[in-house]
């Protein structure tokens, strides 16, 4: 990993070039990020920053990298990131362990939810509270997720893809969290269960809470955000706005194959 | 009849050593991730805490046998006894009980010393890797006890008011069935242990964390939580259990260096049995041998089926793993 | 020859000749050598090596250290030094106090781990690197057989430490093998008139028996001097070596109708066994209007210190027991106690007396070849050196002494007073015609 307080990194340069520029560092930046499971060369080499407050979507065909990209954020061990840097409101990533970066405030929704077996849908928000920093408390969270009050002594992996799926956002916003990392939101849903997974998204964006979000369902992602990435093959593609990707039927075919 | 009874009971002893054992191996496969073969040789010290603790009590004065001149024979009485007469004698007498309270802190040390000193350092890799470098550490283990100790078992006897059997026939009306108190005390013993392991792990917001992690280590880090720190308790804990098993077991068997490795096969077959990860699997698995084991000694049945009870576990084990391979009540 | 003195073709001739013999000699497996003039690692040097092969790991590892410090006595006092042990009682006396035949005697030794196939294969290390001349040690009647055979096989001299099985010296005897302890059969005759004056003749008696040669040996020669008593043998069950946990065999004893237990067991096993036993309360019992009894056939010092208090009063029997008061049997453990500071096991005063036996033997013979050696101790009459008056029988190469009944102590008057001598049964009492227990010894080999 480059060495974060070397006068010389390429990162520093362009902190510098964006102060003289006038402007402050990005709220979260990936700098020329590089990732392998293993021999495999998934992430080749991708920068972006986001501003906070900011939801991008991150979009692209299977197999693009997208998951992985989220992964490597969160800092978890596979993939594992050979060279880049990752900063969320100055504080460097990149040399954090996964309960480090969570400590940061980063949190991941995976794909498959990972509900804790063994655990009551109360004891899977109280294992979030253990580490610091705590957000909402659990009594904000039943308010907010009514379903969840209902079944706070049931086994988390016996509630509906979709109430586990609003167990799996809960969970998140127990925390204190600078950044959320939403993976397939809407997976495997039915589309009444995915309007009502898309409302609760739209209010955790009312919080202001940065937001990156990969879906398969591109156009319900582009709906809620602000910009857009697409990654092909490991790199970015295509960094603007959420309404150009909405308007640019060429590109959406090309990229995303819709 | 009632050799039935009482093949069900010495199965359900036997189930008992086996269960405590297993509990320990899979607390530390399901959390740490780590396959310890030194699993048998920790049940073997907490054996020796009791042998030690018994020759710490019974130091003796030394009277020399005048009418033997070619070496010093002598005839001993223990200090205890000299200086507190009967009360000296009674704390002799409950050498086992005392040894359970000082094998806590005892195996809590080691298994201390254990995990921060060897275990740690293979987190990462491979299982081959941690086999072999923790049955190192068992022969290493062995061999100071050996050389301490002698390669003789050690007899270690249960309190004087429970050395003996107890009338269970009368409960069941069977004339003349008896069966050694303190073997039922040990099966008491033994269940009362796995209970308090539950009930840590289901009570506590630390045994929580251990449930959580021993399902999905990936997410319990993405909440926050520095597991591996607690690692160290959680070998600590382990120790402690196999330790306590080890302990109550020595008036049954007496101590002798080997008895590690002689449990530790076993307790393995048990492990993967009852499912590598689940907890209540291996208690279930190491009761269900113990109790197959007794059985298939039966003289009835071995008439029938001669040699049948050494290969009956290695048996079983193969057809739960042919038809069930991920074991009792394993995970996928 | 001096070099000039020869012509370039008798030269080149012996030239041929040599790496014609060197080429045979260096191809020819050592050990299957024949030659009419030597034998197997015949001593050529100043020094004569034995090789002592013991259990040093497993659960007899104590008994083996036991036997490593007599046969390190032995060699001592072979060689001169120390206090001479039982070359001074011991009659007739060919040895010299000067080595054997004039050799310093060394010694290797190996790790038998009380099985057999570990046991051969240090005892041919022995044989084929270190160039050991004689064989001995061993606490287990399977490794002694099968160590028997192999130096039969090799052409060296077996002299068995610790077995007690009647295959030893019976079906599995060999000409090359040679027993002092006693076995099964002796210790049977032996206790048998023990057992009915302490027991009457009225009993029915439930043998646990340890599943190999040694114990099948021990249950058959209790069974038939018992049943010759008038006791019935209600069951025999073969428990597998090295179970540890008696439970499911003890349980079946308890409501069998038996008023005996006999223990065929040794070691470990042993310890395990009676432990159980009595916590299964089986001293404590009345059945049949009788009190019920445990024996125990053959055990030892060692094992009574492992059984601890539940020792005390059980009978059995032993090769041989440091309280004796014969000349010999005092100066050994007065040699013995003096280098070590304990007293000698009844394996530490085998393998010592085997040790002195053997290298005697070879001092009569006037050389080391194993067939001169053999000759020597076949029918050898001997004295002092415990155990009374005592013979090696030719036809078969077993000892035939007194042999000890013993009954473990109820009041030690030290830690090492564990067993007292009930009886010494004489050996014409216990002496049986070699037929009986079958087998061939074959020939010489070497």
């Amino acid at each position: 990993m480059p060495n974060v307080s070397d006068a010389s990194s390429p990162v520093n340069s362009r902190v510098e070039k964006v102060l003289n520029q006038g402007s402050a560092p990005a709220f979260f930046s990936c700098w020329d990020m590089h990732a392998y499971y293993g021999e495999s060369y998934i992430v080749q080499g991708i920068s972006f920053d986001i501003r906070e407050g900011e939801v991008v979507a991150l979009l692209g065909r299977n197999g693009a990298g997208k998951t992985s990209t989220l992964r490597a954020i969160a800092r978890i061990d596979s993939p594992q990131v050979t060279h880049g840097e990752i900063w969320l409101d100055h504080q460097p990533l990149h040399p954090m362990k996964s309960y480090q970066a969570a400590q940061c405030g980063v949190a991941l929704v995976p794909e498959d939810r990972r509900i804790i077996p063994g655990l009551t849908v109360q004891e899977n928000l109280q294992l979030a509270q253990i580490a610091p920093p705590v957000g909402w408390s659990i009594e904000r969270i039943y308010e907010h997720f009514p379903r969840l009050a209902e079944r706070r002594n049931q086994m988390g992996t016996t509630l509906s893809g979709g109430e586990q799926q609003m167990l799996a956002v809960a969970r998140a916003l127990a925390r204190d969290i600078k950044l959320l990392l939403l993976d397939e939101p809407y997976e495997g849903l039915a589309p009444v269960i995915v309007q009502e997974i898309a409302s609760i998204v739209d209010n955790i964006k009312q919080y202001g809470i940065t937001t990156i979000i990969v879906e398969q369902n591109a156009v319900a992602a582009l709906r809620l955000a602000d910009r857009a990435l697409i990654l092909d093959m490991g790199n970015i593609v295509f960094d603007g706005t959420a309404q150009e990707v909405l308007d640019n039927e060429a590109m959406r075919h090309e990229y995303l194959a819709i | 009849m009632d050799a039935f009874l009482l093949q069900i009971l010495n199965g359900l002893d036997k189930g008992g050593a086996y269960a405590l054992i297993a509990l320990g191996l899979t607390l530390v496969f399901g959390t740490l991730g780590v396959v310890n073969f030194a699993h048998g040789a920790l049940f073997m010290l907490g054996a020796f805490v009791a042998v030690s603790v018994q020759n710490l009590l019974t130091i003796s004065k030394k009277v020399k046998d005048e009418s033997i001149t070619f070496f010093d024979a002598y005839k001993e009485t223990p200090y205890l006894e000299i200086w507190w007469g009967d009360t000296g004698t009674a704390l002799i007498d409950y050498a086992v009980p005392i040894s359970i309270v000082i094998a806590i802190p005892v195996m809590l040390l080691i298994g201390l010393a254990v995990e921060r000193g060897l275990v740690r350092h293979f987190y990462k890799r491979e299982h081959a890797d941690q086999i072999l470098v923790t049955f190192g550490l068992a022969i290493v283990l062995q061999e100071i006890i050996k050389a301490n100790y002698g390669a003789n078992p050690i007899p270690v006897g249960a309190p004087d008011i429970v050395a003996g059997s107890a009338n269970i026939g009368a409960l069941f009306g069977i004339e003349g069935l008896v069966y050694p108190w303190w073997r039922m005390i040990y099966l008491l013993f033994s269940l009362a242990i796995i209970a308090g392991v539950f009930a840590f792990l289901h009570l506590t917001t630390f045994g929580m964390v251990v449930r959580a992690g021993m399902h999905d280590r990936e997410t319990v880090g993405l909440l926050g939580i520095n597991i591996e720190r607690r690692f160290t308790i959680i070998f600590g804990l382990a120790t402690i259990v196999v330790g306590l098993a080890g302990v109550m077991y020595t008036p049954i068997l007496p101590p002798d260096y080997h008895m590690g490795m002689d449990f530790l096969v076993l307790s393995f077959v048990v492990v993967v049995v009852g499912g590598m990860g689940s907890l209540p699997g291996a208690v279930a698995a190491g009761f269900l041998l113990g109790i197959l084991q007794s059985f298939f000694s039966m003289n009835e049945v071995k008439s029938i089926l001669p040699g049948i009870d050494q290969i009956i576990i290695y048996l079983i084990a193969v057809i739960i793993l042919l038809v069930r391979p991920r074991g009792l009540m394993g995970k996928d | 020859m001096t070099k000039n003195s020869k012509t370039t073709n008798e030269s080149r001739r012996d030239f041929l000749k040599i790496t014609a013999v060197g080429g045979l000699a260096a191809s020819a497996p050592m050990i299957f050598m024949k030659n009419a003039h030597a034998y197997v690692n015949e001593p050529k040097g100043a020094t004569v090596t034995l090789g002592f092969n013991v259990p040093q790991t497993g659960a007899y590892a104590d008994e083996g250290a036991d036997e490593l410090r007599a046969y390190k006595l032995a060699v001592k006092h072979l060689n001169g030094e120390g206090d001479g042990g039982l070359l001074n009682t011991m009659k007739p006396l060919s040895l010299k106090g000067s080595g054997i035949l004039g050799k310093k005697v060394q010694y290797v030794t190996g790790d038998t781990q009380t099985k057999s196939d570990a046991a051969r294969a240090s005892a041919k290390r022995m044989i084929e690197k270190d160039g050991a001349v004689m064989i001995t040690g061993g606490s287990s009647s399977g490794v002694a057989i099968a160590v028997q055979s192999l130096c039969q096989e090799a052409g060296v001299i077996f002299m068995a430490g610790l077995t007690h099985s009647n295959d030893t010296t019976g079906k599995d005897k060999r000409k090359h093998g040679f027993r002092h302890f006693f076995n099964t059969e002796m210790s049977g005759a032996a206790l048998a008139p023990i057992l009915e004056k302490e027991f009457g003749k009225d009993r029915v008696a439930y043998h646990l028996t340890a599943d190999y040669t040694w114990g099948w040996s021990q249950e058959g020669s209790i069974k038939k001097y018992t049943e010759a008593l008038g006791w019935k043998t209600q069951s025999a069950v073969r428990t597998p070596l090295g179970a540890g946990d008696f439970s499911q065999y003890i349980t079946p004893v308890l409501n069998s109708g038996a008023d005996v237990l006999v223990l065929n067991h040794y070691g470990k096993d042993m310890v395990n066994s009676l432990t159980q036993a009595v916590q299964f309360g089986l001293r404590d019992k009345q059945v049949n209007g009788k009190d019920f009894q445990i024996v125990v056939p053959l055990f030892s010092r060692l094992m009574a210190q492992g059984a601890g208090e539940n020792i005390k009063g059980i009978f059995g029997s032993t090769n041989w027991n440091w309280s004796l008061k014969d000349a010999g049997s005092q100066a050994f453990v007065k040699s013995f106690g003096a280098e070590y500071g304990f007293p000698p096991s009844q394996a530490a005063h085998t393998c010592y007396v085997q040790t002195l036996l053997y290298a005697n033997a070879c001092e009569m013979a006037g050389t080391f070849n194993p067939c001169d050696v053999i000759a020597a101790l076949e029918g050898f009459k001997f004295d002092g050196m415990g155990n009374g008056p005592t013979e090696y029988r030719a036809e078969d190469h077993q000892c035939f002494k007194d042999v000890l009944v013993v009954r473990g102590n109820e009041n030690p008057s030290s830690q090492f007073d564990l067993l007292e001598v009930v009886d010494i049964t004489p050996r014409a009492k216990v002496e049986y015609p070699a037929s009986m227990l079958g087998g061939d010894l074959g020939s010489c080999n070497a």
